[in-house]
């Protein structure tokens, strides 16, 4: 390449090679040196961001973590109502009376736990919405005063 | 100049592209993010007595002038370039250009209580009218010494390159191994220089900025 652009006369043999040869020199030094010491500056500030946004989604799990326990202490009380039903006279309740209320307990722990999962999902929606509305209006402001991207905007955000 | 535009658009175009870049940045978008972050810094803290609101309404025109300072100076050290800050009429019309429409602006908004700025507060009275007069002179020299400074910074340096480097190849065409030996020397100090006048163009956009 060096001879081609000199025999066409781009390439012009002055003081110009040295600095061009020493400016390739320092960057090759600098890059040896000081490479890993900035790609290492910017991953660690690239995983602090990662981090901070795992940190902020993750009240979710322990939201999932308080409806775990919430169930765990549900089962356990149904057992209790169960024994209570059994250790109650027989002579007085009816065999039916006792499936009743087990199966009126069964039926209010399984509304219980679809409405704790359905106000996780919601919740985890709602905080997903008030990210993208947030970022939203925050780059919006800062880069597309017009609207026609804000979809796109929004799909990104949703995505990330 | 078109180069150099060439490469702000293009950076400005990797951060703005997908509707406002990623979440997770990547290096270009950091690096653009990490001018954008010192520059807000350096209004804030250097900015004061004033709302946050009313300080983000210097931002956009500190910002230009830093990043357009900043990749001229870079974009002078690749060889074979031009360094268009290393010519008086440029950094002197910036600095005109700046302290004329700052002065201007202040008028604007504060009516003849800019003129205040010019008797700092706790001066005794007999000392007002000499302070006032040195102060009306250093305010209007600052606009010359902006440009003055950033134009021989910028000059200095890319002379001091080349005349060593001409030094270098005078001693290379020699065609003598005590010659060659010899110019390992100037070829060492044109190294380091070139890292140097790195340093003073990234310092001297900075220095810019904040003597604004």
């Amino acid at each position: 390449f060096i001879c081609a652009s000199s025999s066409k006369k781009i390439l012009i043999y002055n003081e110009e090679m040295i600095v061009a040869c020493c400016f390739i020199g320092f960057i090759i030094f600098s890059r040896k040196s000081l490479g890993k010491t900035f790609k290492v500056t910017l991953d660690g500030r690239i995983e602090a961001i990662q981090e901070e946004l795992q940190q902020f989604l993750n009240p979710n799990e322990v939201v999932l973590l308080e409806s775990n326990e919430q169930q765990r202490l549900l089962r356990i009380s149904l057992r209790i109502c169960g024994t209570v039903v059994e250790s109650l006279p027989t002579a007085r309740c009816a065999p039916k009376c006792e499936k009743t209320v087990q199966a009126l307990l069964c039926r209010n722990l399984n509304v219980k736990l679809a409405r704790l999962l359905n106000a996780i999902s919601s919740r985890r929606i709602r905080l997903q919405d008030d990210i993208v509305t947030g970022f939203h209006l925050s780059v919006s402001e800062r880069f597309v005063p017009g609207s026609t991207l804000k979809a796109s905007i929004v799909e990104l955000i949703r995505e990330g | 100049m078109l180069l150099h535009l060439g490469f702000v658009l293009l950076l400005v175009h990797e951060v703005t592209k997908n509707g406002g870049g990623n979440l997770v940045p990547n290096a270009w978008q950091s690096l653009v993010e990490l001018i954008h972050d010192f520059v807000l810094n350096l209004v804030n803290e250097q900015i004061g007595g004033l709302s946050g609101n009313v300080k983000q309404k210097f931002f956009p025109c500190i910002l230009v002038t830093f990043t357009f300072l900043l990749f001229c100076n870079l974009q002078g050290m690749i060889p074979y370039s031009f360094t268009v800050t290393s010519h008086f009429l440029i950094t002197l019309g910036l600095s005109f250009s700046i302290f004329i429409g700052i002065t201007i602006v202040g008028f604007q908004r504060n009516g003849l209580h800019f003129l205040s700025f010019l008797l700092p507060a706790g001066v005794p009275l007999p000392l007002a009218p000499f302070l006032v007069l040195l102060e009306l002179i250093s305010y209007c020299f600052r606009a010359l010494s902006l440009g003055i400074r950033l134009f021989a910074n910028m000059m200095a340096g890319h002379s001091l390159v080349k005349i060593l480097s001409g030094f270098a190849w005078t001693m290379l065409c020699m065609n003598d191994l005590l010659y060659f030996i010899g110019d390992l020397g100037p070829l060492f100090i044109v190294i380091a220089l070139t890292g140097l006048e790195l340093g003073v163009a990234i310092l001297q956009a900075y220095v810019f900025t904040i003597l604004i």
